[in-house]
C-alpha cells in the first residue's frame, strides 16, 4: 500500500492539499510516497497523491481534478504530473495538454517544469526518463539492471515467449511488466504484487541515479 | 406574470420550512384531482411508501387537509406518515403544479432514507420532464449526489441534469464550478471530491 500520510483512495484530501502529484494508479503511488517519505521530506499536511484509476482514465481524471476544489478555489499551489510513457511518451503528453488547454491552463514541456497558470507552479515526467519508452515496471527494473536476478527475470520472460511463440500464443500488454512480476517472484519476503510496491519494501536500487532524478524533478517541481 | 417581452415562469421554494405547509398540499392536490392526474401521484407515492393506498382530501377543523388511507384500512392525516413520505409527496405536488415553471428544493434528502434516494431522483427526473419544470436541488450530501448520477445513469440521459457547487474563488467571490451528467458520474465513479 501507498504511505497513507501522502495517499489515500478518496480524493477529498485534494481539498486540503497545497501540492498535489497525480499518477495512474496505486501502484504508481506507492513508489511516489516512498520517494516523498524517505528522499524529499515532505509534508503530508501539504503534499497529497491522487490515482487516476489508470492509464484509461488518465485525460477524463485530469478534467475532473481541474474542477476539484483544491484546484478550483485555489487551495493548490503545485501540480505534479506522472505517467507511464507507455510506447511513446508524446502521445499521453498530447492527451494531457488537449485538458489542460480546454480548462485554460497551460502545460510545461515533458520532463520540465513551468507554470500551470497564474497561481499554479509544477511539472510533468513521464516513466522512465521522460525521453524513452517505458513504463513503472521498467523504471523500477533499470534500478537493478545486470543484477543477478534482473537477469535472470529477463532470461525467464525471453525463454517463456520463445516457448510461448513456438506454439503460436501472444503475449498482451507490456513485457517490462512481466519481467518485474518474474523479479518480485524471486525477491525475499512475502510476494508483492507491484513494481511500485516492490520498490517501497526496498527490492530495488534506491540508490541507483535514476531515482535521484526522480526526486530531484519532485522536489523542483513542487519546490520543496 | 409578464416581465418586459420574456415570461418569468412560477417558481416554488421547497425547503424543510415550507414543504408541509397543509394548505398548499391542499390545493395542489385538489388541481391534480381536478385534472384527474391523482392516481399517478398516488402510485409514485406507493413506490417509496407501499402501505398507502391511496391519498384523499377531507375537512378537517374547517380546513382542508390531506390525509393517506392506508394498507390497514386506517385513515391517517398526511401530518402523521414519516418525514419520507412527506417529503415526497411534497415535491410531487410541488412539481405537478409546476407545469413550465421552476421548483427549488432544499436539502431533501435529510428527511429520506439514503435506499430511497435513487427512487425519488427517479421521480423528480421523470416528472420535471413530463410537467417541463425544472428542477434545482440544494444539497450537500455525498449520498444524495450518488443517488442522483445513478439516476441519470439508469436514465441514460447525461444532458438530464448538471450539478454547479458554488464557491468562493481566491479573490472572495461566489463562482459556480459546472459539471454535466457525465462529468458527474465519472467523478463519483471515481471516488474524486466534487463538494
Amino acid at each position: 500500500m501507498p504511505d497513507p500520510k501522502y495517499y489515500e483512495k478518496h480524493k477529498g484530501r485534494l481539498n486540503n492539499s497545497k501540492k498535489i502529484i497525480v499518477v495512474e494508479g496505486e501502484d504508481d503511488a506507492s513508489l511516489v510516497s516512498w520517494i516523498l517519505k524517505n528522499d524529499c521530506n515532505a509534508d503530508p499536511a501539504d503534499v497529497g497523491i491522487i490515482d487516476v484509476g489508470g492509464t484509461a482514465n488518465f485525460s477524463p481524471g485530469l478534467s475532473i481534478l481541474f474542477k476539484s476544489p483544491g484546484i478550483t478555489a485555489g487551495t493548490a499551489t503545485h501540480l505534479l504530473i506522472l505517467f507511464d510513457a507507455d510506447d511513446d511518451p508524446t502521445l499521453t503528453y498530447g492527451r494531457i495538454k488537449a485538458v489542460t488547454t480546454k480548462h485554460g491552463l497551460k502545460l510545461p514541456p515533458l520532463g520540465d517544469t513551468g507554470s500551470f497558470s497564474n497561481d499554479l507552479y509544477g511539472g510533468i515526467f513521464s516513466f522512465p526518463d521522460s525521453i524513452n519508452s517505458g513504463d513503472l515496471e521498467s523504471f523500477c527494473l533499470a534500478t537493478v539492471k545486470d543484477s543477478e536476478l534482473e537477469k535472470l527475470a529477463a532470461n525467464f520472460f525471453t525463454q517463456a515467449k520463445s516457448l510461448l511463440d513456438k506454439k503460436g500464443g501472444s503475449m498482451n500488454g507490456s513485457q517490462h511488466k512481466r519481467i518485474a512480476q518474474a523479479y518480485l517472484s524471486g525477491c525475499t519476503g512475502d510476494l508483492v504484487r507491484g513494481a511500485g510496491l516492490g520498490f517501497s519494501r526496498g527490492h530495488f536500487d534506491s540508490s541507483d541515479p535514476m531515482v535521484k532524478k526522480l526526486s530531484d524533478f519532485i522536489k523542483k517541481s513542487l519546490e520543496i | 406574470m409578464k416581465s418586459g417581452t420574456s415570461w418569468i415562469p412560477f417558481a416554488v421554494f421547497n425547503s424543510p420550512i415550507t414543504r408541509y405547509n397543509p394548505l398548499d398540499l391542499a390545493n395542489r392536490y385538489s388541481k391534480l384531482r381536478k385534472e384527474g392526474k391523482h392516481k399517478e401521484v398516488i402510485n409514485l407515492l406507493k413506490g417509496i411508501a407501499p402501505d398507502v393506498v391511496t391519498v384523499e382530501l377531507l375537512q378537517d377543523m374547517n380546513m382542508p387537509a390531506l390525509y393517506a388511507e392506508m394498507s390497514n384500512g386506517r385513515i391517517l392525516p398526511i401530518a402523521a406518515l414519516g418525514d419520507g413520505v412527506k417529503t415526497l409527496l411534497s415535491i410531487i405536488l410541488s412539481i405537478t403544479s409546476l407545469k413550465n415553471g421552476i421548483l427549488f428544493i432544499d436539502e431533501f434528502e435529510s428527511s429520506i432514507h439514503y435506499s430511497k434516494l435513487p427512487a425519488v431522483w427517479d421521480i423528480i427526473f421523470k416528472l420535471s420532464d413530463e410537467y417541463n419544470c425544472q428542477v434545482f436541488v440544494v444539497t450537500h450530501s455525498l449520498e444524495c449526489l450518488k443517488a442522483a448520477a445513478a439516476s441519470v445513469r439508469s436514465s441514460q440521459n447525461e444532458d438530464c441534469a448538471s450539478y454547479h457547487r458554488i464557491e468562493r474563488n481566491k479573490k472572495g467571490s461566489l463562482v459556480s464550478v459546472a459539471y454535466n451528467g457525465q462529468e458527474l458520474k465519472d467523478a463519483l465513479d471515481g471516488d474524486w471530491e466534487v463538494r
